[in-house]
């Protein structure tokens, strides 16, 4: 007889959002909310990375569904802006009640 | 290196508290950015006048007029929204708490000047809204960038 196990709040831990840059780039862009967008430019100001490793981290999660990419041109320069989908938001949210979960013990 | 996944395993409860902090200020400082303090005003500036083409001519003129109006009131509105968020660099749509002090007076103002209608008839009556409510919104700027909790959090870091 097999019965599931009972879920814990740390079964919302995402490997893929937990690496560092990553879990700061999805906070970040929780910050503006649901509908909100954050710039590329302003969210390597405020994580202090270069472009090229932002550019990397977001790759990751925008292949995972975690994150939407929307690029303007303006003054003939390309802009981009970065959000959370909805997924990104949930599995955010969920691995954040994890680490809660871990420093609650 | 930054795209393997971490070890096997979670984080301590240490290393879960510094990475939950960490995620806390970057929060903090993202939604702590404010709405620049010329936004407000110049929204307040453009929505003063427009209650105006209620009392432009029925004439081909007026009518084409109105219709101008109407036209640079959508585009300077939708070019401050623009530069506003380009200069902020983030997209954040206001939270009712921080709202509130600017849709409530205005909707005071809206049902004030609707029963009003009912005893004067007169569009001279709109063209008051407007420019009342344009000035509620262009004080709203400053109370915002004063009261706004998120950026009292971000001020207090």
């Amino acid at each position: 007889m097999t019965t599931d196990p009972t879920p814990t709040a740390t079964d919302g831990f995402n490997p893929t959002i937990h690496a560092p840059n990553r879990l700061r780039i999805c906070a970040a862009l929780d910050a503006a909310g649901p509908g909100g967008q954050v710039e590329f430019a302003t969210v390597q100001d405020k994580l202090g990375v270069s472009a090229s490793v932002l550019s990397k981290q977001v790759g990751v999660l925008v292949d995972e569904g975690y994150v939407h990419q929307t690029r303007a041109t303006r003054d003939r320069r390309q802009r981009v802006w970065l959000s959370l989908t909805k997924e990104g938001r949930a599995a955010y949210e969920a691995h954040v009640a994890a680490l809660r979960a871990i420093v609650e013990g | 290196m930054e795209t393997q996944n971490p070890p096997n395993g979670h984080p301590s409860p240490e290393e879960a508290a510094a990475a939950l902090q960490e995620t806390e200020k970057l929060t903090t400082d993202v939604a702590g950015v404010k709405v620049p303090a010329w936004y407000f005003p110049a929204l307040g500036a453009v929505v003063a006048p427009y209650g105006l083409i209620t009392v432009l001519p029925d004439t081909p003129v007026g009518i084409g007029a109105m219709f101008a109006g109407i036209v640079v009131f959508l585009a300077a509105c939708a070019l401050i929204m623009h530069f506003g968020v380009k200069q902020m660099g983030v997209l954040r749509w206001l939270t009712w708490k921080e709202t509130w002090p600017v849709f409530v007076p205005c909707g005071v103002l809206v049902v004030a000047a609707v029963a009003t209608s009912l005893f004067i008839d007169s569009n001279w009556l709109w063209v008051g809204l407007s420019a009342a409510v344009g000035l509620v919104i262009a004080a709203f700027g400053p109370y915002h960038r004063r009261t706004s909790p998120y950026y009292k959090q971000s001020d207090a870091q």
